[in-house]
């Protein structure tokens, strides 16, 4: 007996419309190209991340050579810095939103689903935190820990998941009094049971929607903490600690300045319109 | 002994505005493999029984009185058991198919789910059964149509898959909550011949809600009437039908559309509003849209008088004449 095919679910419909959006395609090929050379793109170049090249100082970019991007102030290899800081600029921004996302989904569904006296101890908690200046607790952390990458995943986490869990609770408050959600419980399943089959797969579309705009929002986050001189530490980088080195000197090297305002910019960019087709193809009307 | 029985059923609700006393002392009685309908326009407290005796009242909702299950103590029973004897012992369906599945999950999974939690099927043998399930209600071609979701079934087919979904378990009591309401009326007739159909198989009973005279009809053995949180008149279908004794229950047969009136003939309508359930109403809850209304209607509320063996009436009424 052969299994009969199986029919097509709401998820293979979204992705059908997401695949005929030709701006979330382009993004998501431009962001696929981006990422294989982030990975790959170090091994190319015959430079390491704090090679200094002394015969080579702000030299602009060449195609002959091995500097392609040019070189920084120093001397090391712009190509192999930007492409190294886009490793950590992308890791950032995924770390912190699957870390905003576990907690973020969790706290949310079930604080909307229980509902009553736990709801609302679970929101103030979260209006607690909200309360929290957001640089200052950084600042505390970097102080009593020393600068460490884990630390901005952990700091731009636990402020992050503020929001997720404010969407999830909305989203679960509505779709709680759902007649399906009823109906599962008339079939006698468990409260877990419910959150994890029937409440959270329906949540999944907003959710995703979010983290397409969260994970750019992160990268942006980490930039700016960078910028400051919290975030990565020399000789380590990132695609915010290069932005500003090159602000630094940009009218003498404005390439420096450029590729890796380039890579940001292009990566928000496709975070945003990727996150645009989703939201497109995920509309929330009741097939 | 009687499969379920409802001795003088309460429930609250707490309201930014007060309490709301959504059913106000309802006792009912349903045997085994017996049909009993129930009556009401929206607010007349039928669904809040119902949900009652599910155990699934709203977070401000309280229920009081006695619910006996095959002689168990319903109320007194602690979540975990009263979860268990849901979807197992008993099943319901909803008003609205469009709703009632979720949009994510394929029909198997759905079905399947119920299986594996009351019954430690594998997921083989539960799909097994799930198929034979969909097969009963009278889906064609069941084991291709249980890989699909529920956004490419139809409204009756939906409806027909909610029910095989309650049956699964063979339940001893199915609750109907308006089962056909959002069906056209074809498909109507067809779920209506189906539950008969299953019932008999089965030997379950159904409680049935409805506000629709003609699905009761078709259905059920005998009626319940409410209205404003209370039983109006309860008696078999035909006796009710034919010989109806609360003001409410003649008003509401009167309403309805009949072949035999000569065209252009108008409905009798209700005048009135129903009551605000807000605070406890004194007296009869009918009584200030009932047009024999006496002055005692409004004090005390009238009790259950028996005019035959099976039928009764919440009534001051007759009592007097």
């Amino acid at each position: 007996m052969t299994t009969p095919p199986p029919g097509r679910s709401l998820w293979n419909d979204a992705r059908h419309r997401l695949l005929r959006n030709r701006a979330a395609v382009a993004a998501l090929v431009v962001l696929g190209l981006i990422v294989v050379l982030v990975i790959a793109g170090p091994w190319l170049s015959p430079w390491q991340l704090d090679d200094i090249d002394w015969d080579h100082i702000s030299t602009p970019p060449a195609l002959e050579g091995s500097h392609w991007f040019g070189t920084d102030a120093v001397g090391r290899d712009l190509f192999v810095r930007t492409l190294h800081g886009g490793r950590i600029s992308l890791l950032v921004g995924l770390v912190a939103t699957a870390v905003s996302l576990v907690i973020g989904v969790t706290w949310g569904a079930v604080a909307g689903y229980l509902g009553g006296r736990i709801d609302s101890l679970m929101m103030r908690i979260v209006d607690v935190l909200y309360a929290m200046p957001f640089l200052f607790f950084v600042i505390l952390l970097m102080v009593f820990f020393g600068r460490d990458i884990l630390l901005i995943f952990v700091a731009i986490g636990a402020v992050n998941w503020l929001d997720m869990a404010r969407i999830v609770r909305g989203q679960t408050l509505s779709l709680r009094r759902r007649e399906f959600v009823e109906a599962a419980v008339v079939g006698g399943q468990s409260t877990a049971r419910i959150l994890l089959r029937h409440i959270v797969p329906n949540l999944l579309g907003v959710v995703a929607v979010y983290v397409t705009l969260t994970i750019p929002q992160v990268i942006l986050v980490e930039s700016f903490l960078s910028f400051l001189g919290l975030g990565v530490q020399e000789p380590a980088t990132s695609w915010g600690a290069l932005v500003n080195e090159g602000a630094q000197d940009m009218e003498s090297a404005p390439w420096s300045l450029l590729f890796p305002a380039g890579f940001l910019a292009a990566t928000l960019f496709c975070f945003n319109f990727i996150g645009d087709g989703l939201r497109d193809a995920l509309d929330p009307r009741d097939r | 002994m009687a499969l379920l029985e409802v001795e003088n059923l309460q429930v609250h609700f707490t309201t930014r505005d007060g309490t709301v006393h959504a059913v106000d002392g309802l006792d009912f009685r349903l045997e085994k493999g017996e049909t009993l309908g129930v009556v009401g326009e929206s607010g007349s407290g039928k669904s809040q029984a119902m949900l009652a005796i599910m155990g699934l009242l709203a977070d401000n909702g309280r229920a009081r009185g006695r619910i006996r299950f095959l002689g168990e103590r319903l109320d007194r029973l602690p979540p975990a058991a009263r979860r268990r004897l849901r979807g197992n012992r008993m099943g319901m369906i909803f008003q609205d198919p469009q709703t009632s599945l979720n949009g994510h999950l394929s029909i198997e999974r759905q079905l399947t789910e119920v299986l594996q939690v009351h019954q430690g099927l594998s997921r083989r043998q539960a799909r097994l059964r799930a198929v034979e399930a969909l097969a009963a209600v009278g889906i064609p071609d069941p084991a291709r149509r249980i890989r699909r979701y529920p956004h490419e079934f139809s409204g009756g087919m939906r409806q027909r898959v909610m029910i095989a979904m309650a049956l699964l378990c063979q339940p001893d009591l199915l609750i109907a909550d308006e089962p056909t309401t959002a069906l056209d009326v074809t498909v109507q007739a067809q779920i209506l011949d189906l539950l008969a159909d299953l019932q008999k198989r089965h030997a379950m009973s159904i409680l049935l809600i409805t506000h629709d005279l003609g699905v009761i009809a078709r259905l059920s053995d005998r009626v319940l009437v409410m209205y404003g949180g209370r039983a109006c008149e309860e008696a078999p279908v035909e006796r009710l039908f034919d010989q109806p004794h609360h003001p409410y229950t003649c008003a509401l047969l009167g309403a309805v559309p009949r072949l035999d009136l000569p065209p252009g003939a108008r409905l009798a309508a209700i005048p009135g509003q129903p009551p605000t359930l807000l605070g406890r109403p004194g007296g009869c809850p009918f009584h200030d849209r009932c047009p024999e209304a006496l002055p005692r209607c409004r004090e005390t509320p009238p009790a259950a008088r028996w005019i035959a063996p099976d039928h009764r009436v919440f009534c001051h009424l007759e009592g007097d004449s």
